[in-house]
C-alpha cells in the first residue's frame, strides 16, 4: 500500500471548509520527488504515517508523497519523510529561524529595518564600485534555491558588471556538467528516470545512490531485483548498492581515484571483442579512431587491473555485460565528481555510453545523478541554459584569492554555508574573518557565515515562497507557497532586486513577485513554454525540459536523433590518461580518506540538525575503518579516534566495519558541527574547479 | 523467558512515551493495555523449534512475527514495513527485519529501531505475555502498524468490541 493511498481518507476527514491542496516537491535531492500538500484548520492527526504540523497561523499542514508523480510514484526517502517538520512553526526545533534583518554594530548584530539594512548595503557597494570598480564585489549563491532567485542575482551581476560570480554547484555538480559539456556539447542531463525501467544493464559508478538519491535508487533496485537489468556497481566502499550488485550483477571494488583506467580498459575490451555500436559511432561521434588506438595500446585489462586492484577477468566480464545488453544506462555520482580529475573520469565514463551507442534511446543513456536539484537558469559553466544572462564568472576560489590579496572588498552570500563545506576549511574561515571588508549574508538560520556577517537578511524558504528548480531528468519542479512567511523574512530575490533599485536600476528590478521574474527569465530558455498557471495545473508532475512552447508537452530524453550541440554535431570520444591521486598515502599518513553522504543527513545538515527524528538516527559523525586496520592500531568500535591530515585533525567516533576496504577510511562530508573539511585537501579539478573531497592522505590514532 | 503483566505494561509505557514526544499525542491511548486485544501467538515449544512464530495483530489483517533472540529474549513486531507497507522478513543472523521493497532494516534487538533505509519510524513492537503453560499471547502494541487512517478506524472498531 502506498502512503499516498491514505490521502483520500484524510481529505474526507479534513472537512470541506478551508482545506486547500497544493503541489510541491521535496526540497532536498536531485530526484525531486513530488508531494501533495494539504493545509487547513480542520486536519487532525490521523496516524504516525501522516505527520501533521501546526503552522504559526494555526493551520495544520500535511505532506504526502504523490502517487501520481512519475518521478517517485508515491515513494520517498527518510529525508523526505520529515519535510513537514522542516517548516517554521513558531516553536520547536525550527524556532531559530532568522526573522528580521540585522546589521553589525561593533561586535554585535542588532535588529534593523529592511530599508535601513538595504540602504546600508547599497551605499557600501556603491562606494566600492566608485573607488575600486566591479572587481571589488563578489556574489555567491545556492543553485538549488530556485531559478527566480538565481536570475535576480545574475541580473544584478550583469547590471553592475560584476565578474566575481559563482554558485554552490561549484562544490557539487560542476565536474558532471563540465564533463557532459566536453563530451556532448551541453551540460544538461540527457536522460529520463524511466530509462531505468528500459535498461538491461545499469552501471552505477561512484554513487551510493540508495543513501543520496534514494527514490531513484529504489527504481534501480526494483529493476535489478525483478531480473530486468544487471546491476554493475563501481565503488571504493561496500555500500548497499555494492552489496545489491554482488547479488544481481557484479561489484567492482576499485581503488580510490582509478576510474579512468577501468573505463579505458572496458573500452579496450568492447573494441577488441567487437561489442561497439559501429553505426552509432560512425554517424554520431568524433575521434573514435584516436580512442581505439589509445586504449588498445595503453589500457589492456591486465594493466588496468594493476592500477585498479580488480582482476583483468572482472574487467572483461563487465565489458561483455555492457556490450551485450540492448540498452545500458550509465550513472555516476560524487565518486567521479569530487576528484582532482573528475571531469576526466566523467568523460572516460561517457565514452563507454558513446561507443556502445547508448545515448538518447530508451534505457541507453548517461547521467550524473547530482546532489541538490538545480536552478533552471545558471551561469556559464553550466552552459546550455543561458539565454541572454551571460556573465564571465570567476569561481568562489578565485574570489577567496582576491580577498586574500585585498583586491576584493565585499562578498554577498545567499543560502550557502561556507566554512563547513570548503576543503581545508580553516583556511577559508580565516580569510573570511580576517581579510574581507564587507560581508552580506541572506539565509534562513544563523550559521558559520552569519556569525561573521556585517549585514544579515532573513530569507523565505521552501513552502513559504514560490520558486522553480529542476531535477536530474530536467523535470521542472514547482514549489508552491503554502505556509506563512516567518517574521519579516522575504524571498531571496528581494535582496538583489532592492539593491539593484538602490544602485540606479529601478526599472530593471521592478518585479512584484516571483511569477513576474519567471515570465521575464524564460525568454529563450528551455522552459519558455511554461507559466505558473500551467505548472500549477500539472501538479507535481510538471514537464521535462525543453518545453519550448505553450503547446509542448516537454521532452522525455535528449539526443534521440543522435545530433549533439557541438560545432560538428557529433559527440566527442576522449582519449584520457589515468592520473594518480594528488596526495597518495605515505608513511605518516597511511590511509586514503574518502568523504561522502549518509541516508539520514542531507548535505551539511541544515535541516537535518533541526529534525530530531533524523538526528536520533545519526546522532554523530563517524569514521569507518576496516577491522584489520582497526585491530592493527588498537582502535575499538565506538571509541573516539583522532583523524589527522596535513591540514588539520578532528576527533571522531570509530565505526569498525568491512564496509570500507583495508587502507581506506570514510567519514561524512558535511555532518553539522563536525568539520570533516578541516581534513580535506584544497586541490581542484583543473576544468571544473570542483574540490577533491574524495581522496587525501590521513592517519588514525587512538586518543 | 517469561514476561509478566507488569513488564509488558512497562514495554508499552516506554513505547507510548516515544509516541507522546511526536506530534501525535492523539494516539497515545491507542496502545493502552486496557483496550488492546489479547491474541494467542503460539507456544514456547513451537518457538523453540522454529525460532519464530507468525501471527496477526492487532487485527487479523495485520501480519506480525514473534522471534527468539540470541540472548533468549522473545520479542514480537508488526511485519508491516513503516515505509510503504511491504511485509518485512526476519533475518536471524542479523537479528533484524529486512524489507524486500526498498531495503529498510529494523533491529529486533532494539525495539524495532530503523537501522537503514527509507522507513521513517520504528517497526511497532508487540508486547507479549507467556503464561505458566508456555502459551504466548500478544497483549499490546507500541504504535499503530503502518496503514494509518483505515487501520486506525478498523482497530478502533475492534477496541470498542474488546474494551468493557
Ligand atoms: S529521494 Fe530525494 S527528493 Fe525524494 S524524498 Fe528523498 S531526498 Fe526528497
Ligand atoms: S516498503 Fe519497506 S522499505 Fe519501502
Amino acid at each position: 500500500m502506498k502512503r499516498s493511498a491514505l490521502f483520500p481518507a484524510l481529505i474526507a476527514a479534513a472537512g470541506k471548509d478551508d482545506t486547500r491542496e497544493y503541489a510541491t516537491s521535496c526540497r532536498f535531492c536531485n530526484v525531486g520527488c513530488g508531494y501533495r500538500v494539504l493545509v487547513g484548520r480542520h486536519l487532525k492527526p490521523q496516524s504516525p504515517d501522516l505527520p501533521v504540523v501546526t503552522l504559526p497561523d494555526g493551520k495544520f499542514v500535511e505532506l504526502v508523497p504523490d502517487a501520481a508523480c512519475p518521478v517517485n510514484q508515491g515513494d520517498y526517502s527518510v529525508r523526505g519523510a520529515f519535510l513537514s517538520e522542516s517548516l517554521y512553526t513558531g516553536g520547536g526545533p525550527t524556532s531559530d529561524r532568522l526573522l528580521h534583518p540585522m546589521v553589525r554594530v561593533k561586535d554585535r548584530l542588532v535588529r534593523a529595518s529592511w530599508d535601513d539594512a538595504l540602504d546600508l548595503v547599497g551605499t557600501r557597494l556603491k562606494g566600492y564600485l566608485e573607488r575600486y570598480g566591479p572587481e571589488s564585489l563578489g556574489l555567491y549563491h545556492a543553485d538549488w534555491f530556485g531559478g527566480e532567485n538565481a536570475y535576480a542575482y545574475m541580473k544584478l551581476a550583469k547590471m553592475l558588471g560584476i565578474k566575481n560570480y559563482d554558485i554552490s554547484g561549484r562544490l557539487c555538480a560542476a565536474s558532471g556538467a563540465a564533463g557532459l559539456m566536453r563530451s556532448l556539447g551541453n551540460g544538461t542531463h540527457p536522460w529520463a528516470l524511466e530509462d531505468i525501467e528500459h535498461a538491461e544493464t545499469i552501471v552505477l559508478a561512484g554513487a551510493n545512490a540508495s543513501a543520496s538519491l534514494s527514490a531513484a535508487y529504489d527504481r534501480v533496485f526494483a529493476r535489478a531485483q525483478s531480473g530486468g537489468a544487471k546491476l554493475i556497481v563501481v565503488d571504493v566502499r561496500r555500500t548497499l548498492p555494492a552489496r545489491n550488485a554482488g547479488r544481481y550483477g557484479m561489484f567492482l571494488e576499485i581503488r580510490p581515484g582509478t576510474d579512468v583506467a577501468l573505463y579505458n580498459a572496458i573500452g579496450n575490451v568492447l573494441i577488441a571483442e567487437g561489442l561497439v555500436d559501429r553505426a552509432f559511432v560512425d554517424a554520431h561521434t568524433a575521434d573514435f579512431d584516436t580512442y581505439r588506438a589509445f586504449v588498445a595500446q595503453r589500457y589492456t585489462p591486465e594493466r588496468a587491473a594493476q592500477i585498479t586492484g580488480l582482476t583483468a577477468e572482472q574487467i572483461r566480464q563487465a565489458a561483455r555485460t555492457i556490450g551485450r545488453s540492448k540498452a545500458t544506462l550509465f550513472l555516476s555520482g560524487k565518486g567521479l565528481e569530487h576528484q582532482a580529475h573528475g571531469v576526466d573520469m566523467i568523460c572516460s565514463f561517457i565514452n563507454l555510453a558513446l561507443v556502445t551507442g547508448n545515448m538518447g534511446k530508451p534505457g541507453g543513456s548517461y547521467s550524473p545523478l547530482g546532489g541538490h536539484q538545480g536552478s533552471i537558469v545558471n551561469p556559464p559553466l553550466f552552459a546550455g541554459q543561458l539565454g541572454d544572462v551571460t556573465i564571465p564568472n570567476r569561481t568562489i576560489f578565485q574570489m577567496y584569492d582576491q580577498i586574500e590579496r585585498g583586491t576584493q572588498k565585499a562578498l554577498l552570500l545567499a543560502s550557502v554555508q561556507q566554512i563547513v563545506n570548503f576543503p581545508d576549511a580553516d583556511r577559508f574561515r580565516s580569510i573570511l574573518s580576517g581579510k574581507l571588508e564587507f560581508l552580506v549574508v541572506t539565509d534562513i538560520y544563523p550559521n558559520d557565515v552569519t556569525a561573521l556577517a556585517d549585514v544579515v537578511f532573513p530569507a523565505a524558504s521552501w513552502g513559504e515562497t514560490p520558486f522553480t528548480s529542476t531535477n536530474t531528468e530536467r523535470r521542472v519542479r514547482f514549489y508552491e507557497a503554502f505556509a506563512p512567511v516567518p517574521g519579516e523574512a522575504r524571498p531571496d530575490w528581494v535582496v538583489p532586486a532592492e539593491l539593484g533599485k538602490r544602485m540606479g536600476y529601478a526599472k530593471e528590478f521592478g518585479w512584484k513577485d516571483a511569477e513576474q521574474i519567471f515570465d521575464e527569465m524564460k525568454t529563450g530558455q528551455p522552459f519558455a513554454g511554461l507559466t505558473y498557471a500551467r505548472m500549477r495545473a500539472s501538479k507535481s508532475t510538471n514537464y521535462q525540459m525543453p518545453v519550448p512552447t505553450a503547446h509542448s508537452e516537454g521532452t522525455v530524453r535528449l539526443y534521440t536523433d543522435g545530433r549533439f550541440p557541438t560545432p560538428d554535431g557529433r559527440a566527442k570520444i576522449w582519449a584520457l590518461e589515468y592520473l594518480p591521486q594528488p596526495e597518495p598515502p605515505s608513511r605518516d599518513y597511511p590511509f586514503t580518506l574518502v568523504t561522502g553522504r549518509a541516508n539520514d543527513n542531507w548535505q551539511s545538515g541544515y535541516i537535518f540538525s533541526r529534525t530530531p527524528q533524523l538526528v536520533a538516527r545519526l546522532p554523530r559523525n563517524y569514521v569507518r575503518i576496516n577491522p584489520g586496520d582497526a585491530h592493527r592500531l588498537g582502535v575499538q568500535d565506538g571509541k573516539t579516534v583522532r583523524v589527522r591530515t596535513r591540514r588539520g585533525s578532528i576527533d571522531i567516533v570509530a565505526h569498525v566495519t568491512d564496509n570500507v576496504p583495508p587502507g581506506v577510511i570514510f567519514t561524512l562530508w558535511g555532518y553539522p558541527d563536525s568539520l570533516t573539511n578541516v581534513l580535506t585537501i584544497n586541490v581542484r579539478d583543473p576544468i571544473s574547479q570542483t574540490p577533491c573531497y574524495k581522496a587525501c592522505a590521513a592517519s588514525v590514532e587512538r586518543v | 523467558m517469561k514476561m509478566n503483566r507488569r513488564e509488558s505494561i512497562a514495554v508499552i509505557a516506554a513505547a507510548s512515551a516515544v509516541v507522546a514526544a511526536s506530534p501525535l499525542d492523539g494516539l497515545v491511548g491507542y496502545a493502552s493495555p486496557a483496550s488492546a486485544p489479547r491474541v494467542k501467538v503460539g507456544t514456547k515449544i513451537e518457538l523453540d523449534r522454529t525460532g519464530r512464530l507468525s501471527f496477526a495483530y492487532p487485527t487479523a489483517a495485520q501480519p506480525a512475527e514473534a522471534v527468539q533472540l540470541a540472548d533468549g529474549r522473545i520479542v514480537a513486531y508488526s511485519r508491516i514495513c513503516t515505509h510503504m507497507g511491504c511485509p518485512v522478513d526476519y533475518r536471524p543472523k542479523e537479528q533484524s527485519f529486512v524489507c524486500p521493497c526498498h531495503q529498510s532494516r529494523f533491529s529486533a534487538r532494539a525495539k524495532g529501531r530503523v537501522l537503514d533505509g527509507p522507513a521513517p519510524r520504528r517497526l511497532p513492537e508487540i508486547a507479549l505475555e507467556v503464561d505458566a503453560r508456555g502459551d504466548i499471547y500478544a497483549v499490546g502494541i507500541s504504535a499503530p502498524p503502518f496503514g494509518a487512517a483505515e487501520t486506525v478506524r478498523a482497530v478502533e472498531a475492534i477496541y470498542r468490541e474488546v474494551a468493557p
